[in-house]
């Protein structure tokens, strides 16, 4: 922090700010004389050595009659009383006051250096001309700040230096330069330029200049520095630009970010050769790369397709390498998990090559991402003899009409397709496009999506109470959803319009991306994503699940995931036309909005199964598992690999 | 004694892979490199494992900053390659000790044609005789005796002659062409080329690119272009390959029966064609700077004119065609190379350094005005 609790004396506070005042009202000493109002602090032995001193208030002048002229006036004394210079001939620093009405009162604040020889600070507010004496409204307070900082750093990593600076009505210039300086462990100064840091003309130091508009005040200033590879120590110091006065720092703070991209990669190879030697020690003679536009996998709420795909592959014994999606090069890396190292897409641009020459017996690369990156990476991994793979899983090419996946763009996509051993799609509608796209028909394969066996597990005494049920008198009737809400794409009007027609049903949604702000019926409710094993339990009471998706060609080519998870929880569906949802076992579909309840009704009113069918569906539902799809990608290889 | 090294791109081939090849001599002979750089494509680490000590990177002010370094710190000598704005911070310095490379035989590594701006450095160095004669016509009022001669350095190491013979499994010869994206590479023209060859021969085209980060745009450009000539899902594309990678990329297409197909219309050295040459594999190419000097002994079978690709499809199919001529090539191509030795030209280039360093006499019998050094 750049404010300092001063303690002049035993019995003075420090009010860092007017918040504060109420709480930490200073002890000060205050008397009327012949020069006006005065107040006095004494200054502790370990007190205000650097830095910068400010004493601040408020003033009116005592009617609202007219505003008049006031002077506040600070100085300092030694412990012999005698006057201490505030600058090169100031024995004090005066700051005249127009005036100030209750309503609004005349703010001031006089600022010189912290000194060691101070033992005695004063203030003084006195008449200017007029007799009458000001009435303080507020304050006078009294507080330390510093405008240097220095701190221990380490090289080659990202710092942020984060300031915020008073913008005194005083004073017209709002511009400031923070400079920087370095030195290493052994004291010794690091010669600039400095990385991210503009270098003063004397080459002395680094700086980069403050500026912007004032909020609260407060001219907020954050700069990502990248520290030299040898720096021990870093300095910063604020000053104004093209003014004397000092400023006043509320904050001046350096935070440790994260390593450079250098650092990264070279933890990252690292982290890398042990993830190889493991696979080596444990003899496993597979390897997976799967590229993803996805974040790292982790214990999120949400569950995909690509990190699916990953988690059973590794369970399975294949070393597995996931390249998540990245936008900011600062993020920490995510830690390995046994058999899966997850490496983001700019550090795996770097690594490919490295990648690419591991020896193993069966190699697969999996790129899902059409994208410039996986265009380059591709001929690479076919060079080396991997098996390669273009899965398309999404219709990207709708989603960056949409404006999402703005990397997009159709000659990757169509490169991918001609250059990929495989391409894999969710849905025959894709993969009807991969094939418009250049892909030879004969290489093209359907492999939906899925859910895992775990949640069929949990699933289960839900599923076959619900399967077993017979359609009852329409008590409490819930109709739910859960997955991305975002407007994109699922149909808010059509969700709302049958709520508001059905007052007596209850329309339960889990999930994130919903608009802000949306007017919703009582019986609609929104509730925050949950874990995905958790949803067996939080859809309890469901009687229907919908995926109510507005019809689109990006709808058309999506094979929802959240439909397998319905399905092993055994809920009717009803789903926009898309895809081939219709061909499993109660699912109904429309494909007009007016259509919808309908199609709930027929839902709400679907028969108990009889034994035969229960075991039909459960057949079904042991196809529809992560497990069932990993063995069809594996044997597009023309190879099944189990370890 | 140190030297800093300024040029504008850190990548992994080209002009830092030229630096790259001159750090072990330099490190056995005491000099310690810096080097800055105005853009990083990635190249940052490879420069500091092959022994640079520190690499700054300048993306603004790169001129100026480079200035700054030098006048901040305590270098011996400041060589600055292709960056004319960067020598002329230097020289407003007052500097004398600076070696000014131009490796990239385009009028935009001069700024201008004022003779001034090389005239204040101490030595210009240029990887080639045709390079000095273009830049003495081109520069007014530089004396030849401040250029010299120092062909780039192949790492023979790395580029090295396959062991095995043309293999005769029937696998399709690979036709390769490696370069940057850049129009002076005419890397459309080599497009074309492969797409008429392909249509009358089975070959497996190849494509690496370089030059560090790849911009979306032009991946979209290259790849429209890769689809337009047909060869989409003929054609394999590497980028950014390392020097090991694309040294395997030269012998694996040498025992194919392959050929490196170069299109480039201007070189100063062409360092692509002698790591394929290194590697066994025979060129055919446009018959730019140095390169008709380079390839004299087989000119006919192997050069064409620039504009001509129909002509570059000839020599390519004949090439393919008949083994004995494609051993032919790779025979004299090879021969042709023989008078480049790299550590008599190190040796020269460290006296040409401790020269400039110490303002001393010139220790090196070959560093005498008015020579240079003579390539052939």
């Amino acid at each position: 922090m750049a404010f300092r609790m001063w303690k002049p004396a035993q019995e003075t506070a420090v009010v860092p700010g007017r918040a504060q005042k109420a709480e930490s009202e200073p002890r000060r000493s205050k008397s009327v004389d012949s020069e006006g109002l005065r107040w006095s602090w004494p200054v502790s032995p370990d007190g205000p050595c650097d830095g910068l001193l400010v004493i601040g208030g408020a003033v009116a002048n005592g009617d609202d009659a007219g505003r008049k002229a006031f002077v506040a006036k600070a100085a300092v004394r030694d412990r012999q009383g005698t006057p201490v210079r505030l600058g090169k001939t100031d024995l004090a620093r005066r700051r005249y006051l127009a005036g100030g009405t209750r309503e609004e009162p005349q703010e001031f604040k006089i600022v010189f250096p912290a000194t060691p020889e101070a033992t005695d600070v004063t203030l003084v507010l006195a008449p200017w001309v007029a007799d009458e004496l000001p009435e303080l409204i507020d304050g006078p307070s009294i507080y330390t700040v510093k405008t240097r900082l220095e701190s221990d750093v380490i090289g080659d990593n990202y710092y942020l230096v984060a300031i915020e600076i008073e913008t005194l009505a005083q004073i017209s210039q709002k511009a400031f330069i923070c400079t920087v300086r370095y030195w290493d462990a052994t004291g010794e100064a690091l010669v600039p330029p400095y990385p991210d840091l503009g270098t003063t003309k004397e080459g002395s130091a680094g700086y980069v200049y403050i500026s912007g508009a004032s909020h609260s005040g407060c001219v907020r200033f954050e700069h990502l520095v990248l520290t030299p590879p040898a720096a021990a120590l870093m300095e910063i110091k604020v000053a104004r630009w093209q003014a004397r006065e000092q400023p006043i720092c509320r904050r001046l703070d350096i935070s440790w970010i994260a390593p450079s991209p250098e650092q990264q990669l070279e933890r990252m190879q690292t982290e890398l050769a042990g993830f190889i030697a493991d696979t080596a020690r444990d003899n496993r003679n597979s390897i997976i790369v799967l590229t993803t536009t996805t974040r790292p996998i982790a214990s999120a709420n949400r569950v995909n397709r690509s990190d699916s795909i990953a988690s059973i592959l590794a369970k399975a014994g294949h070393a597995v390498i996931y390249v998540y999606y990245r936008f900011n090069a600062r993020e920490a890396l995510p830690p390995r998990r046994p058999n899966l190292i997850q490496i983001p897409n700019d550090l795996f641009a770097v690594l490919a090559e490295d990648i690419a020459a591991l020896d193993l017996s069966f190699r697969l690369a999996i790129f899902s991402v059409p994208d410039h990156r996986s265009a380059q990476q591709i001929g690479l991994f076919a060079r080396m003899n991997w098996f390669t793979i273009y899965e398309a899983r999404d219709d990207w090419e709708e989603f960056a009409a949409a404006g999402v996946g703005k990397w997009y763009h159709p000659v990757f996509e169509r490169f991918l397709c001609e250059q990929a051993d495989r391409v894999v799609t969710v849905s025959p509608q894709l993969g009807q496009k991969m094939v418009l796209l250049g892909a030879d028909e004969e290489k093209v394969s359907v492999v939906p999506n899925a859910t895992t066996a775990e949640f069929v597990g949990l699933g289960r005494p839900h599923r076959e109470a619900r399967l077993r049920r017979d359609p009852g008198p329409g008590g409490n009737t819930t109709i739910g959803y859960f997955g991305h809400l975002t407007a994109a794409w699922f149909d808010w009007d059509l969700v709302v319009a049958s709520a508001v027609r059905n007052p007596a049903r209850r329309y339960d949604l889990i999930g994130f991306g919903a608009p802000r702000d949306l007017p919703l019926p009582p019986n609609v409710q929104v509730r925050e994503a949950v874990p995905p094993l958790e949803l067996p339990e939080a859809t309890a009471e469901w009687s229907v699940a919908v995926i109510p998706f507005r019809p689109s060609a990006l709808a058309a080519a999506v094979d929802p995931l959240k439909l397998y998870d319905y399905l092993a929880l055994g809920l009717p569906v009803v789903s926009v036309e898309m895809s081939r949802v219709s061909r499993y076992q109660r699912v109904e579909t429309y494909s007009r909005a007016e259509d919808f309840e309908e199609a709930i009704d027929r839902a709400l009113n679907q028969p108990s199964l009889s034994e035969a069918d229960m075991a039909e569906y459960e057949s079904e539902l042991s196809h529809v598992t992560w497990d069932s799809r990993m063995t069809e990608i594996l044997s597009l290889t023309g190879r099944i690999v189990r370890d | 004694m140190r030297l800093l090294f300024a040029y504008l791109y850190c990548n992994l081939g080209g002009v830092t892979s030229v630096l790259k090849q001159r750090l072990p001599y330099m490190k056995r002979a005491g000099w310690a490199v810096d080097a800055i750089f105005e853009q990083d494509f990635g190249g940052i680490d490879d420069l500091r494992s092959h022994g640079v000590k520190n690499v700054f990177i300048r993306r603004k002010d790169f001129c100026s900053q480079v200035a700054r370094l030098s006048e901040g710190s305590d270098y011996s000598v400041i060589t600055v390659v292709d960056a004319p704005g960067a020598l002329d911070a230097i020289n407003a310095l007052g500097k004398r000790k600076t070696i000014y490379e131009v490796h990239t035989p385009l009028e935009r590594s001069l700024g201008d044609r004022n003779g001034d701006r090389l005239s204040e450095c101490t030595y210009c160095i240029v990887p080639s005789d045709w390079s000095k004669r273009w830049l003495s016509s081109l520069v007014r009022g530089l004396s030849s005796e401040k250029i010299f001669v120092l062909p780039n350095i192949v790492d023979e190491s790395v580029f090295r002659y396959p062991e095995n013979s043309i293999a005769t499994d029937g696998r399709r010869p690979i036709v390769l062409w490696v370069g940057k994206l850049v129009k002076y590479k005419r890397w459309k023209d080599s497009l074309r080329i492969l797409s008429e060859v392909s249509k009358c021969r089975p070959i497996a085209p190849m494509l690496v690119t370089g030059g560090g980060e790849l911009r979306p745009d032009m991946a979209i450009e290259f790849l429209g272009e890769l689809r337009d000539c047909g060869l989409a899902g003929r054609a394999r594309w590497l980028h950014n390959a390392s020097l090991s990678q694309v040294a395997s990329l030269y012998r694996d297409a040498a025992s194919s029966g392959g050929l490196l197909l170069s299109t480039s219309e201007a070189e100063s050295f062409c360092m692509v064609i002698h790591e394929a040459i290194r590697s066994g594999l025979p060129v055919i190419s446009s018959a730019v700077g140095p390169i008709p000097d380079l390839l004299s002994a087989s000119a006919s079978e192997c050069l064409f004119a620039l504009g001509h690709p129909m002509a570059a499809v000839d020599l390519i199919v004949r090439g393919l065609d008949d083994r004995s001529h494609h051993e032919r090539l790779r025979d004299a191509q090879r021969s042709a190379l023989r008078w480049l030795q790299p550590d008599a030209f190190m040796a020269r280039y460290l006296a040409l350094l401790e020269t400039v360093a110490t303002g001393q006499e010139r220790p090196d019998p070959h560093i005498q005005a008015g020579t240079g050094w003579a390539v052939a």
